[in-house]
């Protein structure tokens, strides 16, 4: 009798701990980086890729991106506002110019969090081997602004934060 | 050493007491690499050939706790956060003036002897004021053309600590 009583009281206290932890999770946060980390792992290529691979890439990254975007990246000379239809375009000329390339981000950090507006701060890294087969890896620190749209955080904006200014 | 210690010392008894000792050596293991020692790995020729590509070392954190970077001092800078950061040395604090003469770096119009620099470049940068709160580094490489080289100024807040060697 006294196990049953002990073994509901750990129940208790155990179904409190989840319940606890679950309303701890900042679920919005969580959907961010999420959001970010797989379009980071989508602008991802390689040499010997089938066409339908590329084709579904492209859609994934494309449907990651809200209407109009703004990309401010001075390392890579990128400076303007992409619109949602021309990710293919511009993705397909990046593949051109790269033979290969991944990024991966690191210390991924929401910065502020408002419904529907979202910032974000990483470091990405971008490991590539330009059409030469010269390697021109570098890492970059970037700030996202993200929108929800329809239940889904959009990238609004990726600019690179000057870290050492000239 | 008994073979009957040596059993012991690999296979310890394991009691509330050890279990203790394991988990206080976890905790001051873990607050060491991860506020003090912060272990890092180096990639990329920027600091070459003073620290190559593949080589490990550690970013003491507490390095500029009581002091500040000074010129000659080599740094990590914070990108985004402690995962990846940048290795570079600091040439000039606030207030200097830093400007790069056919490969010669100048500091308050004075030439600079930099023995750490291995190869000569031919880098022309005019002259540019270190802000306040501001350093100015520069990676040991100057082999590689300007444009492709990361350097400039960067407030003393971003420094994450100095290399331990």
């Amino acid at each position: 009798m006294v196990t049953k009583k002990y073994l509901i009281v750990a129940l208790i206290l155990f179904a409190a701990g989840v319940i606890l932890l679950f309303l701890s999770v900042d679920w919005e946060a969580r959907a961010v980086k999420k959001q970010l980390r797989s379009l980071a792992k989508e602008m991802t290529w390689a040499p010997g890729e089938n066409e339908l691979e590329i084709a579904s890439r492209i859609r994934y990254v494309q449907g990651k991106i809200a209407q109009t975007c703004q990309v401010d990246i001075p390392s890579y000379n990128i400076y303007r506002a992409v619109l949602k239809e021309d990710v293919p375009a511009y993705m397909m000329m990046g593949r051109s110019y790269y033979r290969n390339l991944s990024v991966d981000l690191k210390d991924l950090k929401i910065e502020s969090i408002q419904v529907p507006q979202a910032r974000a701060v990483a470091t990405a890294y971008v490991k590539a081997t330009d059409a030469y087969n010269q390697r021109n890896d570098h890492a970059l620190a970037l700030e996202f602004n993200l929108q929800k749209i329809e239940k889904k955080w959009l990238v609004t904006a990726a600019k690179e934060m000057q870290v050492l200014e000239r | 050493m008994t073979d009957s210690a040596i059993k012991k010392f690999f296979f310890p008894q394991i009691t509330k007491r050890y279990l203790l000792r394991v988990a206080v050596v976890a905790i001051i293991a873990f607050i060491i690499f991860k506020f003090v020692f912060i272990p890092f790995r180096i990639q990329g020729e920027s600091m070459a050939p003073n620290y190559v590509t593949g080589s490990f070392n550690f970013c003491f954190a507490l390095r500029y706790v009581f002091s500040k970077p000074a010129p000659s001092d080599v740094v990590l800078v914070r990108m985004a956060g402690q995962n990846v950061m940048l290795l570079k040395r600091v040439v000039a604090t606030e207030g200097q003036s830093v400007e790069f003469r056919e490969g010669n770096l100048f500091v308050d119009g004075k030439k600079v002897n930099e023995p750490y620099v291995a190869d000569k470049s031919d880098w022309n940068i005019p002259p540019t004021v270190v802000k306040p709160g501001y350093v100015y580094v520069v990676g040991d490489n100057r082999s590689m053309p300007a444009k492709g080289h990361a350097f400039g100024q960067t407030p003393v807040t971003r420094i994450a600590g100095a290399p331990l060697w």
